[in-house]
């Protein structure tokens, strides 16, 4: 290999091709630079955290829903048979006394058999009969405290309804306020959310932001809310960024559901 | 004495790691300015060169944990110094020529003396090697003043180690006929 006699000068006289001084103050900026690094990043771990710990919450809740609604299906489906069960057995023991005693039954007392055996049937006719409120049902489950997934159904079926009466709106509203479980209050204020033009309806809804105290719940509800430029609505929601209990993120979304007010 | 430098360096390297500001400072301090240079001769630009050198160094700081050769920390602070020069270089647009087909520039054509450059003024050679198109002068900085090999730079730069070299040998020339003219207009 030749020998370069020019890489030998710069390696030579290197020092005195490096002779100019540093720009000043590298080292603050380089240190500043690292300290906003290192917050940034404590801030994005910090986020990335209550991201996990609201996806869990939420998780928890799914599983708790759908164990509870894995025994309500089994308890019915257990019910149902044990019913079916006593039913045949009430027949057979029905069947077998009227078997023997036919033959001994005077005929001036056989018109009241006939009458009763008409007034069975018109009974079990009755019975399978319609019932006569479409919503009964509707009102059962939304007064089954003890089953999460019947009340959430009777909030679907509530949704699949294209008008409400006064006496759902009252009954959803209620549940929306008082009930204990906080998927069942979301499912309830997204049916209301679909009919908060109604007068009792919005007055409910804008009452919810100073009643509803889970942080979930209370996002959607500003959400569904904030569109509103209503004075009273802006107040009540000034009211929830003042107050020192409301979590950062639902803050967050008051603040910017005041600034994307028509205001 | 090598050895004493090593342990020294392996110490503020530690420091480094525990996030103490005195190690940042006493390394930046150590290394700072032949990086600053390394990066300057590639750019060319006081600005940029600056930027360049802060940025290689908060990312060897922050992933100084990384570092395997903790003896080493110049080459790797160096290193992401120049790769972030290359990226910089690209995003202006500029194409490192890959000229492998061409004919090779011999080494003969090149006529200028030993005696004749060792004359020569440093800052006439500094001019005439920052006067060099910025492909030239990059293959000239990392080969003659980093002392990396043409096959390396040829990977560094995403071109032929051929290229690198016939590159390398018309940058010479330039720089040789700029300083023969400076000799002979006496200036």
């Amino acid at each position: 290999m030749e020998r370069d006699f020019f890489k030998q000068y710069i390696q030579e006289h290197k020092d005195a091709f490096e002779s100019e001084a540093l720009p000043p103050n590298m080292l603050g900026n380089i240190l500043g630079n690292l300290k906003e690094r290192e917050e940034r990043k404590a801030q994005q771990e910090l986020q990335i955290l209550e991201a996990q710990k609201k996806r869990k919450l939420t998780y928890t809740w799914l599983a708790v829903a759908c164990s509870l609604f894995l025994i309500a299906g089994a308890y019915l489906f257990v019910s149902q048979e044990n019913q079916e069960i006593k039913e045949s057995g009430s027949k057979m023991a029905i069947n077998s006394p009227t078997v023997v005693e036919q033959p001994v039954i005077a005929e001036n007392e056989k018109t009241p058999l006939v009458k009763s055996s008409i007034e069975r049937s018109t009974r079990h006719l009755a019975s399978y009969q319609p019932k006569a409120d479409p919503h009964k049902e509707i009102y059962a489950g939304l007064r089954d405290s003890l089953s999460v997934a019947s009340r959430l159904e009777a909030i679907i079926k509530i949704n699949s309804l294209a008008s409400l009466d006064n006496n759902l709106k009252t009954a959803l509203c209620k549940t929306f306020d008082n009930d204990g479980n906080d998927n069942v209050r979301l499912a309830a204020l997204e049916v209301l959310s679909k009919f908060s033009n109604d007068k009792y309806i919005h007055e409910q809804l804008m009452a919810g932001l100073s009643k509803q105290k889970d942080p979930v719940v209370q996002l959607e509800l500003i959400k569904i809310m904030g569109n509103n430029s209503n004075p009273e609505t802006t107040d009540k929601l000034i009211a929830m960024a003042n107050n020192p209990f409301t979590v950062e993120a639902v803050k967050e979304q008051v603040y910017y559901a005041l600034l994307t007010n028509n205001n | 004495m090598h050895l004493s430098i090593s342990i020294n360096e392996q110490e503020l390297v530690k420091q480094c790691v525990a996030g103490e500001e005195r190690g940042y400072a006493m390394l930046y301090n150590k290394y700072a300015k032949r990086i600053y240079h390394a990066v300057f001769r590639v750019m060319g630009n006081t600005a940029e060169s600056e930027d360049i050198v802060q940025e290689a160094f908060c990312t060897a700081f922050e992933q100084i944990d990384k570092l395997k050769n903790q003896s080493n920390f110049e080459g790797w602070v160096k290193r992401i110094a120049l790769n972030q020069a290359i990226s910089a270089l690209r995003k202006r647009k500029m194409v490192f020529a890959d000229d492998s087909q061409l004919e090779m520039v011999a080494e003969e054509e090149v006529d200028i003396s030993e005696e004749l450059l060792f004359q020569c003024q440093v800052d006439d050679v500094k001019k005439a090697i920052a006067d060099l198109p910025d492909g030239y002068r990059t293959i000239v900085s990392l080969h003659l003043f980093e002392d990396i090999g043409q096959e390396e730079i040829g990977k560094m730069l995403g071109i032929n180690h051929a290229t690198v070299r016939s590159q390398y040998h018309r940058a010479k020339k330039k720089i040789f006929t700029a300083l023969k003219d400076k000799a002979y207009y006496g200036t």
